[in-house]
């Protein structure tokens, strides 16, 4: 890996945030971003232009998905969305580079990322 | 009368006496309508040779006369009067029962009561008839006795006594016969309605030996009637106990009159039982004295098929309620559950970058980790057991996902002695289903064989083409080498929160069966003894 990976991640939970930043953190990437909602994730991402974002789906104001599919209109970046429900429908589906359902473990992560990032 | 009597005028007295008494014989005898006033005509007759009989009968419902019997008058006569409506002057049968008056012509050629018919009349060669209404005993008017003579003439008291005579004799004849004849009329409507009450109609007398049995009861029972007719009931009872039961609640002339709607067990010819609801009732005659009993028995097996069926769907459906109300809540918790175990993973992953490997501290990391994924695992064995399922179904290889199953417990029998066994020749192992549900069926199966038996496992997997109603299916078989089921277990083993391992939530074959049924299959103990447990699974192919 010659550079950092560039990370926002979105969860309505401190706590979560807080562990995702600091185990991204330990596989070797940085978060440039912490959203706890939707809308934020769309601002973060257009000021911010990270490589990745890793995201919850439900969310006060705006869902992981809603901001997904706002953020493809302008960026092509990988949105990995990790959460507690089930599959997002099929429809919602083109707008998210991987699923992942809650806990995932570390390793877990890391394999989602280099699918959604080969050259991670 | 005045006169002495003649010896022909006696000899006359005694051939018409013997006369009607053959009209009475015939009667008597049960003879038809037809056949018995013929026999007045013939009598008449012969008693008085010069003289022509003829009987026509009143129809109730049209009013017109027809005629009943003759012997001597032309046919052409007989088809000219037939049908003739009663008037004032309508020759002398016709005004006859019209007025209900004996009408007397002593010479039909000039009598203005023969106008209308005058010329038939003169061809058949009649010139006097005196005719006598045959009148019945509530004064009604049947029909005429008329007497013709082929020469114009008056009649003579004693031929009017006789005229006389003869339709009373005719009058009793037709009224016995037409009450015969309703009396059977209706004795075939009840038996008619008798044979067609659906439901079994036995009557009996006071000892309980039956008296009828209509066609229901023949064909609900399964007897002729002839072979019960004279029996106690007691035999169609499918227990004695019901037979003296019924006795002292009502088939007991002194309990009272009826028996309200009792469900008794019946047995049928064949020795089948039945279940029947019966109502009876006492027959008293017109005095109020007992005769008998009348018992109506109704098959209810249908019925009772129906409701036994319809309480099933019920209950499947609060079952069904219960699970959705579970399933909701069940969910619920899971979601809520998988944010908090998402905190735990993710503490524990970012701690073990910081906890050098080896350190007690990395083994109580350890320990932290396991009491994650069991709590994982209970909350997905919850949901798979109440959540709401939904089968993503596609063609597959049965065999493939029980292989697929075993490799991902490597780990569970990692420091055992266990081998899968597989014994499918020539079977089909394509089938329709959704392969990560049956995946979980065979964990679950093998988990519990793991658990169960003593090292060395084997584990024997044997599959079998079979139709099951026409449906193409696959049977698998899933036999350890453990101990078999203890017996308090095998009528559990399908419920929830039943386990004998030391670990486990108890939830492994509920959730297994729930899975092959949501499938339309069928999961059951197996030939289970002393050489291991058996599972036996079927499957519709399609």
């Amino acid at each position: 890996m010659t550079t950092r990976l560039r990370i926002v991640i979105a969860d309505d939970e401190d706590d979560i945030r807080q562990g995702f930043r600091r185990l991204l953190c330990k596989i070797g990437c940085d978060v440039v971003g912490e959203a706890t909602n939707g809308r934020e994730l769309v601002k973060l991402c257009s000021s911010e232009h990270p490589d990745l974002v890793i995201t919850d789906i439900r969310m006060p104001e705006m869902s992981g998905i809603d901001a997904a599919k706002v953020i493809s209109k302008t960026h092509t970046i990988p949105v990995i969305v990790v959460s507690s429900h089930e599959r997002p429908a099929a429809e919602d589906s083109a707008y998210i580079a991987d699923f992942l359902l809650k806990p995932i473990s570390g390793p877990d992560l890391e394999a989602a990322i280099t699918r959604a990032f080969p050259r991670f | 009368m005045s006169d002495p009597i003649t010896f022909d005028q006696r000899e006359l007295l005694e051939r018409d006496l013997r006369g009607q008494t053959r009209v009475l014989k015939r009667l008597a005898q049960g003879a038809s309508l037809d056949e018995v006033l013929d026999t007045l005509v013939e009598v008449a007759e012969e008693s008085r040779p010069e003289m022509i009989a003829s009987i026509l009968l009143l129809d109730e419902k049209t009013g017109c006369l027809h005629n009943g019997a003759s012997r001597r008058l032309p046919d052409f006569y007989c088809a000219a009067v037939e049908g003739v409506k009663p008037g004032p002057n309508v020759g002398s049968c016709g005004t006859a029962a019209f007025t209900g008056q004996r009408v007397v012509v002593e010479d039909i050629s000039t009598d203005p009561l023969w106008e209308a018919i005058r010329h038939v009349a003169a061809e058949a060669s009649l010139r006097a008839c005196w005719s006598e209404p045959i009148i019945g005993s509530s004064g009604e008017v049947l029909g005429t006795f008329a007497m013709y003579y082929q020469t114009p003439r008056a009649p003579t008291e004693n031929e009017l006594e006789f005229v006389s005579s003869s339709a009373n004799l005719a009058a009793l004849a037709i009224q016995r016969v037409r009450y015969q004849n309703s009396v059977e009329r209706e004795r075939a409507m009840l038996k008619t309605i008798l044979n067609s009450v659906p439901d079994a109609l036995i009557s009996g007398h006071l000892d309980r030996k039956i008296t009828h049995f209509n066609r229901s009861a023949g064909r609900i029972f399964g007897y002729d009637p002839e072979e019960v007719i004279g029996k106690q009931t007691a035999f169609l009872y499918a227990n004695p106990d019901d037979y003296d039961r019924l006795l002292k609640m009502r088939f007991n002339a002194e309990q009272g009159e009826t028996l309200a709607a009792t469900e008794i067990q019946w047995r049928r010819k064949s020795g089948e039982t039945f279940p029947g609801e019966i109502v009876g009732t006492t027959i008293r005659d017109e005095d109020g004295e007992p005769l008998g009993y009348m018992g109506l028995i109704r098959d209810i097996t249908d019925r009772k098929i129906a409701e036994a069926k319809l309480a099933e769907s019920q209950s499947k459906l609060v079952q069904a309620e219960r699970l959705a109300a579970m399933g909701q809540m069940v969910s619920a918790i899971a979601h809520e559950s998988r944010n908090a175990l998402q905190r735990i993973q993710v503490s524990v992953d970012v701690l073990q970058y910081e906890i050098e490997a080896g350190s007690e501290a990395r083994e109580d990391l350890e320990r932290i980790s396991r009491a994650r994924a069991d709590l994982e695992r209970l909350h997905d064995e919850l949901r798979s057991f109440a959540g709401p399922i939904q089968l993503n179904t596609s063609a597959g290889n049965m065999a493939e996902t029980w292989r697929q199953a075993w490799t991902n417990l490597r780990v569970s029998r990692a420091d055992r002695d266990a081998e899968l066994v597989e014994m499918i020749p020539d079977v089909d192992l394509d089938c329709h289903f959704d392969a990560f549900r049956f995946e979980q069926v065979f964990r679950n199966l093998f988990e519990n064989s793991l658990a169960a038996c003593p090292d060395p496992v084997r584990i024997t997997v044997r599959c079998q083409n079979m139709d099951i109603e026409g449906v193409p299916s696959l049977s698998i078989s899933v036999h350890d080498n453990g101990p078999g089921l203890p017996e308090e277990i095998r009528s559990h083993v399908f419920e929830a929160f039943h386990t004998t391992k030391a670990k486990g939530t108890g939830l492994g074959m509920a959730i297994a069966k729930r899975l092959i049924e949501a499938h339309q299959g069928t999961i059951e103990i197996g030939n289970d003894g002393n050489d291991g447990a058996e599972f036996v699974i079927k499957m519709p192919r399609a």
